[in-house]
């Protein structure tokens, strides 16, 4: 299904998949942070950075900053501000929650957005008044066709056989509608799928958190799932 | 079609990592903070406290321990430090050489003129480069590994 992921097998000795070893080994490095050792946060670097790096790559794709990207040494430099940024919070990380780099997703792209600032890019006005007005409503038939064409992307695909791992076919449509009536600036879209699948907007929410926090559990548990973090609204 | 890509690149420079704890142990008053910055990021490539990353290098473990205490200078450094920081590839000796004279760190043993410290910084980093040759055999082990993890 997915293209051009390198194999994590066994020979990669040296950044293993994290299972029960590797949180253990982890759990270790954080504890030894939290006692004060600061070649655990080398460790850190060392054992687990290539992880943080995809986390700063995600972060720096959704800014925009593939210039960044491109430059390996601000890259890399980015990923020790990363790691130096879990290392500050260890104190409060728990073995038995998320894995660091993902529990410190909002503090790291803090950093990120510190450290290289924001983009600024002007507003081409001239093409405002020909944009069409009000947000796509999920339910066209455009909208059904959109997803047919969105799941051929490897990508999407993943997403979409995730979210179906972890919610019911409900809660699936509800989170997908959600989703994207949030993404076409609808500046109500609970109540809009509310209307759509006749719940309370407060239900609406509840099951798009619901399902969110199980989505990112179950990346949690399968490392194969990791690409998934750069999904905008597992962070919102 | 979209290619998706991990990220699992070994050639993390970690060089930045190694500057920022210098500069804490500059702000703490540490007497050599390079070398301090330098030593424990040795023993975290290694792994492990420091007993077991000095066992592992062959050195006496108050070596070490002087060491990350900033009490030696960076010319100074054991040449097995300086190994594990060159052979792991992710760590840049002359960037950090360089901070060290900026922070006015003695590059070479106290009273030494600057030529002479250079010559020293020099020889400590070809020596670095070269140690794996002459090292003890588990040391060797451990900078194999690191190298060639396979």
């Amino acid at each position: 299904m997915v293209e051009n992921v390198p194999s994590r097998g066994p020979h990669d000795a040296r950044h293993p998949v994290p299972g029960s070893n590797d949180r253990a080994a982890i759990a270790a490095c954080m504890a030894r942070i939290v006692a004060g050792d600061d070649a655990a946060k080398v460790t850190l670097a060392v054992e687990f950075g290539h992880r943080v790096r995809f986390v700063v790559r995600s972060i720096l794709l959704d800014m925009g900053r593939r210039d960044v990207i491109d430059d390996v040494d601000e890259l890399d430099g980015l990923v020790m501000e990363a790691c130096l940024t879990i290392a500050d919070r260890a104190s409060g990380w728990s073995p038995d929650g998320a894995l660091p780099w993902t529990w410190a997703h909002a503090a790291i792209r803090a950093t990120v957005a510190r450290v290289i600032g924001h983009r600024l890019a002007d507003v081409d006005t001239s093409t405002l008044a020909e944009a069409p007005m009000g947000p796509v409503v999920a339910g066209d038939q455009a909208y059904g066709s959109f997803l047919q064409l969105a799941a051929r992307d490897p990508y999407v695909a993943m997403l979409l056989e995730a979210l179906r791992r972890v919610a019911n076919p409900r809660d699936y449509e509800v989170t997908l509608d959600y989703v994207f009536q949030k993404s076409n600036g609808d500046p109500s879209p609970s109540h809009t799928v509310a209307h759509m699948h006749r719940l309370m907007p407060d239900n609406v929410r509840q099951i798009f958190s619901r399902t969110r926090r199980r989505l990112l559990e179950a990346i949690d548990a399968d490392p194969a799932l990791e690409p998934l973090l750069g999904v905008w609204w597992l962070h919102g | 079609m979209k290619a998706i890509h991990t990220d699992r690149s070994p050639d993390l420079d970690i060089t930045r990592m190694v500057e920022r704890l210098a500069e804490t142990y500059r702000r703490r008053g540490a007497a050599h903070p390079v070398a301090a910055a330098a030593s424990v990021t040795a023993r975290g490539i290694l792994g492990g406290d420091i007993a077991t990353a000095a066992a592992r290098l062959g050195l006496p473990g108050a070596e070490l321990r002087r060491a990350e205490a900033g009490q030696v200078p960076f010319g100074d450094l054991p040449d097995a430090v300086g190994a594990v920081l060159e052979r792991s590839g992710m760590v840049g000796l002359l960037g950090l050489a360089d901070q060290a004279a900026r922070y006015g760190d003695p590059l070479g043993p106290e009273g030494s003129d600057r030529a002479a410290a250079d010559r020293h910084v020099d020889a400590v980093i070809e020596g670095a480069m070269s140690w794996a040759a002459d090292a003890p055999p588990e040391a060797r082990r451990v900078i194999e590994a690191l190298v060639h993890p396979d």
